[in-house]
C-alpha cells in the first residue's frame, strides 16, 4: 500500500512538472498576433472594472478606431477586443467571454461581419478568432461555431496549431511569460502607418432598400442583441467608413433595421464620414482601414457620440487606471537622430518632419541634449516647432537676447531654464494639455494648459533654427545637439530621467564660410562650393529683404557643370506672377543666363574652359555686370520688390520657398559686399580659386560576413556597421552571393538615404525569380540573371561610376554622382529617413565581401 | 483509429486503466476483444463482419481439422494425416480466406492487367471496375488467421476451443491493423495468463510507445514532406536531389513501419503482452539476404514457414532454390501492394539474393587474393553501403505510383552530375525550411545512434532505467517535448495513415 501511494504521488508529481513545463512552452510557441490573439491575452490581464468601453468586431472595430486618441482626448479607457475578419458568431462569443471579466459601461460593436455570407471563416480566421480564449464553455461554443467539426479538437487543444513556430520565434514571444502582465494593450502597428490608399466612398443614395442577411450571420447577430438586451446593456451599433459595395450597402440598410427591432442604434459611418473631415483621398492605408491621419477622426467622431449619451469617468485623472499606467510600456521613439546635430549658427538645420503640435491634445515626449556654442549670442534658436505667423505658438527652445534660455511650449506661455550655457538635458512630456519640463533631471515646469492654450500648427520640428511668417529658417544657432528623441507618446517621469543620450556619431563639416573681420563683408567662402546635386550653401544673406538696399558680389565660376540643375546662386523668388530677386543659372549651349530685379534677364556666352568672374553690383535699383572684367551690363534700373529670402549657392527657392533646382555647379570664390565697390577694388579683387575641402576619407570597407545571413522577412536583419558612403568620393567593391533565389524576395542590402531631399546610396533588391533592382547613387538599374538557385551580384563604384556585376559579367556602367551619407550598410532591411529599419526581407545571403580596392 | 490521433491517447489510457481494475481475467478478455472491435469499427463498421466471418471459419477449421485428425489417427497411418479430411478442410480455408483477400485487394489489378494483355494482343475487352474500399489490416489478420490454421493442420499447435480467446488473438487492437502478424505459438497462450500490473514493464511500455511516436511523427512525416515533394514533382528534379529524396524514403518507410510496430509493441507490453520483434535494425546489414531477415520479420518469417520451406527452401538444387527465392519475393511485392511497381520492388530483392549467391565465390576468392579482413570495419562498411543502395534502389519502384515514373525518376538521378545542390541551400526549398531541415538530420542522428546501440545488444531503456530520478525525468520530459513541439501533426498536417496500412 506504501509504494502504491508513493507510486501515485510521483505519477501526479511527474504529470504535474510536465504541466507546468508545457504551458510555459506554450506560452513561447503561442501566436502573438496583434489582429486576433493579442487582443484576448492582454485582455485577461487587466485588473477588473477597468474597461469603460468595449469594441468589437472586425479590424474595421479593431484597426479603425484610435483607443489612444479616445484616452488621450477624451479620457476614455477603451479596449479594442477584435481579430481579424471575424465572423459575427465569433464576435458573439467575444462579449460573452468579455463579460465574464469586464463590466464596461458601454459596447461598441461594427457590424462590418453581419455583412458576411458564409459558414466557416478560412483557416487563419478561424485560428486567430478561437485560439486565444482561455479553456472555457465560451471557447468551445466559438469553436463550434468557428471550425469545421475534424480541425475543433486541434483548435481546442491549440498546441496542435502552433507547435510548429519554433522556427519563427522572435524576441518578442519571450516577453509573454505569465509574469509578463499588462502588454501593449494600446499599441497598434498601423496606428503610425504614412500610406495612404486615395478612393471614393460610394455615395449612399447609390442604391435602395435592402439585402438579406445570410442565415447564420443575421442568426449569431440577433442573438447577440438579443443578449445584450437581456442584461441591459449599453449597445453601440456603428459600421466604420470604408470602400462599401452596393450589396454591403443594401445590407446595412437592413441590419439597421433588425438592430431597431431590438430598441438600439445603429450608425453608419458611411454615411457621414464627411462630417468628421474624413477625407478618402489622405486617411486611408487601404480600402478597409485608416492611416494615422485618419485613426485620430474617426476615434474623435466616436467619442463626440459616445459622451453624448453616455456619462463615462475621464480616466486620465486617475493616475492608478491601467492605461495610465501601461500605455508607454512597449513605446519605441517616434523620432531618433542618427548623427549628432551640429548648428553652425549660419546655415545648418534639420528638418525632422514631426509635427508636435498638428493634434494640440495629442501626447508626446522629446528627450534631447545640446550644448550651446560659447561664442553664440541671443535670439538663437536649438531647435523649434514654432508657429510665427498666427502668434508665438508652439514649442521653441531659444538664447534669448538676454543671453537665458527660454522655452515657449503653449501659447506665448515659456519658461526659463535655469542653466544657460554648457550641456542641458532636457525632458518634455506633454500629456494632453499637461506639460512637465525636466532640466538635467530637475523638474521645472508643471503646468496644465487650458484648451485656449493648447497651440495648433502644421509644421515640423526643426533643429538649429526656427521659422519665420513664411517659412524662411531664421535665428540660426551655433548648437550641437549630441542627442534628440520623440516618442508618440506620454512617458513617465521615471522613464524621462531615466533617459540618457546615445553615442551618435558626429559628421564632420565643412566650414564653407569665413569668420568675418571686415564689417562691410556679408559673407565671404573658406572653402570651393562644389554642388553635387544634392547639396547646397544657404548664406543666410537676405539680399532683398530691402529691395533698395545696395550691394556687390564677386564670383568666380566654372563653366562646367557634371550633374543636376545648373544654377550658381540665387537670391530669387519663383512666385508665380512675381519673380523677382537675382538669379545666375547656365542655360544649354554655354550660355549664363542672369535674372535681376523682377525678372530682367540677360544672357551671356561664357567662355569653355576657363574660371570666369562674375561680378553683380547692385546700386539701390540699378545692376552693373561684369563677365571678366567686361561691362556687359551698365546701371540698368529696373524695378524689384522685396523679397526675404536667403542667398543660396547651388540652388534655388520656388514659389512655396522650398529649396530646388539643387546643381552640379562649381564656384571657386565668391564674397559678397555691402554697398558697391569701386572699379579699383573691383579689379584688385583676383584671388586665386579656392581648393576643395579636405574631407574625412571615410572609414574602411573592408569587410566579410563571417556566416551565412538569412532574413525572415519580419524583424531579423545585420548591421554590417560599414559606412559606404560617409565619403561619398571613396570607392569599394561589393560582392553578394545569394542563395534559394528562387523562393526570395525583398531587399537584400542596403546603404541608403531616405531622406527625400537626399535620396541616395545603394540598395539591391529582388523583385522576383529572375529579376533585381540596383540602385546606385540615385540612378535604377534593373537586373535580369539566369534561372538559377544561386546568384553573384557584385558593385564596384570609383568616384561617381558603379559597373554592377552578375555572376562575374558587367552588365551595367551607371554614373551617378552624390553626397555623403553616415548610414551603415545592413542586410535584409533598409532604413528610414529616422534610422528604424524597415521593409524586412527573407533573402538568404551566403557570403558578402567588401573591399577599397577596385579591380 | 490511428495510433497518433487523440482518439488513441484517450482510448489508450482507457482501455489499460480498465483492463487493470477489472480483477478477473476472463471479462478482461471479453472487455480487451470489445475494445480491439471498437478500434477496428472506428475505421469503417461494415468490415467487422468481415473480421468476424473470417475468426469463425478459421476457428472452427482448426476444430475440424483436429477433431478429423484424430479420426484418423485411428485409421490411418501417421504419415499419411495430411491427406485425409484435415487436407481438405485446410485447403478450404486457405482458398477462402485468400478468395477475400483477392477480391478486395486485387479484384481491380487482375482484370486492369488481363485488359492490358487482351488489348496489346489486339483486342478491344471492356472489363468494369470493381467499386469496393480495401479493408484496413485484411492482409495481416487474414495472414494470422492462416499461419493459426496451417499450424493447426501440421499439428505444431493444438487448435484452440475457446472461441473468446481465439477471437481475441485475431483481433487484438495493437497489432490488428499493421502487425507484426503474431503467430498463436506466441500470443494465444498469453492469453490465457493473469497479467498483473508491473510498474517497470509498463514503463518500458511506454518508453517503447514514445520511442515509436518519435519516429512516426517526428522522423518519419517530416522525411515524407521532402520524399512527396521530390516524387510528386519528379520531372523537376534532377541528379543528387531524386537520389537524395530516395535516400530519404528508406528512412521515412523504416520509421513509419517501425514506429507503427514500436508503439504497438509499446501497448501491448503497458497490457502485459509480449509481441515478436518486427525489425531488428535492418539498414545496419551486411547482404540483401540478412536485410530480409530483419526487416518485417513477422511476415518473412510467415513466407518463409508458408511459402517457402513448403516449395522445398534452400533444401533442393541450386536452380530451385533460386525459383524458390524469386517466387517469395515476387508473393511478397504483391503482398505489399496490387501494382505492377510492387512487383518488380519484390523481383528486384529476390534477384539481388540470388545474384549475390551466384556471386559469392568469385567474391569470396577475390577478397582471399586481395588479403582483405572480411571481419574489417571497412569491409562491414562497404558491405553495408552496397546493401543499402541495392535496397534503396529497389524502393524507388516501391515509392513510384507507376513503373513510367519509378523509371524517369532513375533516369533523372543518373542522368545530370550536380552534387553542389545539396550544399547551395537547395534542400531548403524541398519543403522543409532551414530549422526544419536540420530538426529532421538531428533526428536522423538520433535514429542512427540508437540502431548502433541496439545493435551492439546495449538496451538504452534498461540503462535509463538505472539512473537517477532527475535525469529519467529529465529525459521523459525532453523526449515528449520533442515530440510535442517538432512532431509533424495538427490541421495543417493530413494524419492519412500508416504506410503500411494499405498493405
Amino acid at each position: 500500500m506504501r509504494n502504491f501511494l508513493k507510486g501515485t504521488l510521483k505519477l501526479f508529481l511527474f504529470i504535474g512538472l510536465f504541466c507546468v513545463i508545457l504551458a510555459l512552452v506554450m506560452n513561447v510557441l503561442v501566436f502573438k498576433q496583434e489582429d486576433g490573439t493579442l487582443p484576448v491575452s492582454n485582455y485577461y490581464e487587466l485588473p477588473k472594472d477597468t474597461v469603460d468601453v468595449l469594441i468589437l468586431g472586425t479590424s474595421h472595430a479593431g484597426m479603425n478606431i484610435s483607443t489612444k486618441t479616445l484616452f488621450d482626448e477624451y479620457g476614455i479607457a477603451a479596449y479594442r477586443f477584435w481579430g481579424s475578419v471575424q465572423p459575427i458568431w465569433s464576435t458573439y462569443y467575444y462579449l460573452l467571454e468579455a463579460l465574464k471579466y469586464q463590466t464596461p459601461k458601454v459596447v461598441l460593436l461594427d457590424a462590418h461581419a453581419v455583412t458576411f455570407a458564409q459558414e466557416y471563416g478560412s483557416y487563419p480566421v478561424q485560428v486567430k478568432n478561437t485560439i486565444a480564449f482561455r479553456p472555457s464553455r465560451e471557447k468551445i461554443d466559438n469553436i463550434r461555431a468557428s471550425v469545421p467539426e475534424d480541425a475543433r479538437m486541434f483548435m481546442f487543444l491549440g498546441f496542435p496549431v502552433y507547435h510548429n513556430r519554433y522556427n519563427e520565434l522572435t524576441e518578442d514571444d519571450f516577453d509573454y511569460m505569465p509574469w509578463d502582465t499588462n502588454q501593449g494593450i494600446q499599441v497598434l502597428s498601423s496606428e503610425t502607418s504614412e500610406a495612404i490608399y486615395p478612393f471614393t466612398i460610394l455615395d449612399k443614395d447609390a442604391t435602395s432598400g435592402e439585402l438579406e442577411l445570410h442565415e447564420k450571420e443575421e442568426n449569431y447577430f440577433r442573438m447577440l442583441l438579443q443578449y445584450c438586451k437581456d442584461h441591459d446593456i449599453a449597445l453601440e451599433v456603428i459600421a466604420s467608413p470604408y470602400e462599401i459595395s452596393p450589396a454591403e450597402q443594401q445590407k446595412y440598410r437592413r441590419i439597421a433595421s433588425v438592430v431597431e427591432e431590438y430598441g438600439y442604434c445603429f450608425t453608419n459611418f458611411c454615411e457621414s464620414y464627411q462630417e468628421f473631415g474624413i477625407d478618402p483621398q489622405r486617411d486611408y492605408l487601404d480600402p478597409g482601414h485608416f492611416n494615422k491621419t485618419g485613426m485620430p477622426k474617426y476615434a474623435r467622431a466616436l467619442a463626440e457620440s459616445i459622451l453624448s449619451k453616455y456619462d463615462l469617468p475621464d480616466r486620465r485623472n486617475d493616475p492608478d487606471h491601467i492605461w495610465n499606467q501601461v500605455k508607454t510600456q512597449v513605446q519605441e521613439p517616434f523620432f531618433a537622430l542618427t548623427e549628432q546635430f551640429i548648428g553652425d549658427g549660419l546655415q545648418n538645420e534639420l528638418d525632422t518632419g514631426i509635427r508636435l503640435y498638428e493634434n494640440p491634445l495629442d501626447s508626446w515626449t522629446l528627450c534631447t541634449e545640446f550644448t550651446i556654442g560659447k561664442d553664440q549670442s541671443g535670439d538663437a534658436a536649438v531647435f523649434s516647432c514654432f508657429d510665427n505667423q498666427n502668434g508665438e505658438d508652439g514649442l521653441r527652445v531659444m538664447l534669448n537676447n538676454n543671453n537665458f534660455i527660454e522655452i515657449f511650449f503653449g501659447k506665448t506661455i515659456s519658461t526659463r531654464l535655469r542653466q544657460s550655457e554648457g550641456t542641458i538635458r532636457l525632458g518634455i512630456i506633454k500629456m494632453g494639455s499637461h506639460f512637465q519640463i525636466y532640466e538635467n533631471g530637475e523638474l521645472i515646469e508643471n503646468r496644465k494648459l487650458d484648451s485656449s492654450e493648447l497651440p495648433k500648427y502644421d509644421g515640423s520640428l526643426i533643429l538649429g533654427c526656427e521659422q519665420d511668417n513664411r517659412g524662411n529658417s531664421k535665428h540660426y544657432s551655433k548648437t550641437v545637439i549630441s542627442d534628440l528623441v520623440i516618442y508618440d507618446t506620454a512617458l513617465s517621469s521615471d522613464e524621462v530621467l531615466a533617459w540618457r543620450p546615445s553615442s551618435l556619431p558626429v559628421r564632420e563639416r565643412v566650414a564653407y564660410f569665413k569668420e568675418m573681420t571686415d564689417d562691410r563683408i556679408l559673407v565671404s567662402l573658406e572653402n570651393r562650393f562644389s554642388g553635387d546635386g544634392e547639396s547646397y550653401l544657404d548664406t543666410g544673406i537676405r539680399l532683398y529683404e530691402d529691395a533698395k538696399s545696395s550691394w556687390t558680389i564677386l564670383s568666380q565660376i566654372d563653366p562646367n557643370v557634371s550633374v543636376g540643375d545648373r544654377v550658381y546662386y540665387s537670391c530669387f523668388s519663383e512666385e508665380e506672377g512675381n519673380y523677382r530677386g537675382i538669379l545666375v543659372r547656365k542655360l544649354d549651349n554655354n550660355i549664363l543666363n542672369i535674372v535681376y530685379g523682377n525678372g530682367y534677364g540677360l544672357n551671356l556666352d561664357l567662355p569653355e574652359a576657363e574660371i570666369s568672374k562674375l561680378v553683380i553690383m547692385k546700386d539701390r535699383s540699378a545692376y552693373t555686370i561684369y563677365l571678366n572684367g567686361e561691362k556687359v551690363l551698365d546701371n540698368s534700373v529696373v524695378p524689384c520688390d522685396d523679397y526675404d529670402g536667403p542667398l543660396m549657392l547651388g540652388c534655388e527657392r520656388d514659389g512655396e520657398n522650398r529649396v530646388f533646382r539643387i546643381s552640379g555647379t562649381t564656384v571657386y570664390n565668391f564674397d559678397v559686399y555691402e554697398g558697391i565697390l569701386s572699379e579699383e577694388q573691383l579689379a584688385q579683387w583676383q584671388p586665386e580659386p579656392l581648393q576643395e575641402a579636405v574631407k574625412d576619407p571615410g572609414m574602411d570597407v573592408t569587410y566579410s560576413l563571417s556566416a551565412p545571413f538569412v532574413g525572415n522577412g519580419k524583424d531579423a536583419y545585420l548591421d554590417t556597421g560599414i559606412k559606404l558612403f560617409d565619403n561619398a568620393g571613396k570607392n569599394w567593391r561589393l560582392e553578394v552571393v545569394l542563395d534559394q533565389v528562387v523562393t526570395r524576395r525583398g531587399t537584400v542590402l542596403s546603404c541608403f538615404d531616405e531622406n527625400p531631399k537626399s535620396y541616395h546610396g545603394l540598395i539591391i533588391r529582388q523583385l522576383d525569380d529572375l529579376t533585381f533592382i540596383v540602385i546606385t547613387g540615385t540612378e535604377s538599374t534593373e537586373v535580369d540573371i539566369s534561372p538559377s538557385s544561386t546568384v553573384t551580384l557584385a558593385i564596384e563604384k570609383e568616384d561617381s561610376s558603379y559597373r554592377i556585376y552578375v555572376d562575374g559579367e558587367c552588365i551595367a556602367v551607371k554614373e551617378s554622382r552624390c553626397g555623403d551619407y553616415l548610414g551603415n550598410l545592413y542586410l535584409c532591411c533598409e532604413r528610414t529617413q529616422n534610422g528604424f529599419p524597415f521593409r524586412f526581407s527573407d533573402i538568404s545571403i551566403r557570403s558578402l565581401e567588401i573591399s577599397s580596392s577596385v579591380s | 483509429m490511428l495510433f497518433n490521433s487523440f482518439a488513441y491517447l484517450l482510448f489508450f489510457p482507457v482501455v489499460a486503466l480498465v483492463y487493470y481494475l477489472v480483477p478477473w481475467q476472463k471479462v478482461r478478455n471479453i472487455f480487451l476483444l470489445l475494445a480491439s472491435y471498437y478500434f477496428y469499427m472506428s475505421w469503417d463498421p461494415r468490415f467487422i463482419l468481415l473480421m468476424l466471418g473470417c475468426t469463425v471459419i478459421t476457428y472452427l477449421d482448426a476444430l475440424f481439422i483436429d477433431f478429423s485428425r484424430k479420426e484418423d489417427q485411428e485409421n490411418i497411418a501417421q504419415e499419411q494425416r495430411r491427406t485425409g479430411k484435415a487436407t481438405l478442410y485446410t485447403t478450404v480455408t486457405i482458398i477462402f480466406t485468400l478468395s477475400v483477400v483477392a477480391w478486395f485487394k486485387y479484384a481491380n489489378f487482375l482484370t486492369e492487367s488481363i485488359v492490358a494483355v487482351l488489348r496489346a494482343a489486339g483486342f478491344s475487352v471492356v472489363i468494369p471496375k470493381v467499386n469496393v474500399s480495401l479493408p484496413v489490416g485484411i492482409s495481416f489478420f487474414t495472414f494470422q488467421s492462416l499461419s493459426y490454421v496451417i499450424d493447426v493442420y501440421r499439428g505444431t499447435v493444438k487448435a484452440e476451443k475457446n472461441f473468446l480467446q481465439y477471437a481475441l488473438f485475431v483481433s487484438f487492437f495493437p497489432q490488428l491493423v499493421a502487425g507484426p502478424i503474431e503467430r498463436s505459438g506466441n500470443l494465444l497462450v498469453q492469453f490465457k495468463e493473469k497479467h498483473r500490473f508491473e510498474a517497470d514493464r509498463a514503463v518500458k511500455g511506454l518508453l517503447l510507445m514514445l520511442w515509436g511516436y518519435f519516429m512516426k511523427i517526428v522522423i518519419a512525416d517530416r522525411v515524407a514532406i521532402i520524399v512527396d515533394q521530390v516524387y510528386n514533382y519528379y520531372g523537376s528534379y534532377q541528379g543528387a536531389i531524386p537520389i537524395f529524396a530516395t535516400i530519404l524514403f528508406a528512412v521515412q518507410i523504416y520509421c513509419d513501419f517501425n514506429g507503427y510496430t514500436t508503439i504497438a509493441i509499446g501497448s501491448a507490453q503497458v497490457l502485459g503482452f509480449s509481441l515478436m520483434q518486427n525489425f531488428r535494425q535492418p539498414y545496419l546489414s551486411f547482404s540483401v539476404a540478412e536485410f530480409w531477415r530483419n526487416w518485417h520479420i513477422s511476415l518473412t518469417s510467415w513466407f518463409r514457414d508458408y511459402i517457402y520451406f513448403p516449395l522445398g527452401g534452400s533444401r533442393c538444387s541450386r536452380w530451385k532454390r533460386y525459383r524458390n527465392i524469386l517466387i517469395v519475393f515476387l508473393v511478397s511485392g504483391l503482398w505489399h501492394g496490387a501494382a505492377w511497381t510492387y512487383v518488380i520492388w519484390g523481383g528486384l530483392n529476390g534477384v539481388f539474393q540470388i545474384i549475390g549467391d551466384i556471386l559469392k565465390p568469385a567474391r569470396e576468392k577475390a577478397l582471399q587474393t586481395l588479403h582483405i579482413n572480411t571481419k574489417s570495419f571497412g569491409h562491414h562498411m562497404v558491405q553495408l553501403l552496397i546493401t543499402f543502395v541495392l535496397v534503396d534502389f529497389a524502393w524507388i519502384f516501391f515509392r513510384a505510383p507507376t513503373m513510367k515514373v519509378a523509371f524517369d525518376i532513375i533516369r533523372n538521378s543518373f542522368t545530370v552530375w550536380n552534387p553542389w545542390v545539396l550544399f547551395d541551400g537547395t534542400l531548403y526549398t524541398l519543403g522543409l525550411e532551414r530549422v526544419d531541415f536540420w530538426v529532421m538530420m538531428a533526428s536522423l542522428a538520433v535514429l542512427l545512434g540508437v540502431d548502433i546501440l541496439h545493435a551492439r545488444n546495449i538496451s538504452i531503456r534498461d540503462s535509463l532505467l538505472r539512473q537517477p530520478t532527475a535525469v529519467r525525468w529529465a529525459v521523459y520530459y525532453g523526449a515528449l517535448l520533442s515530440i510535442l513541439i517538432f512532431g509533424v501533426y495538427g490541421p495543417a498536417y493530413d494524419a492519412t495513415s500508416f504506410i503500411y496500412f494499405q498493405f
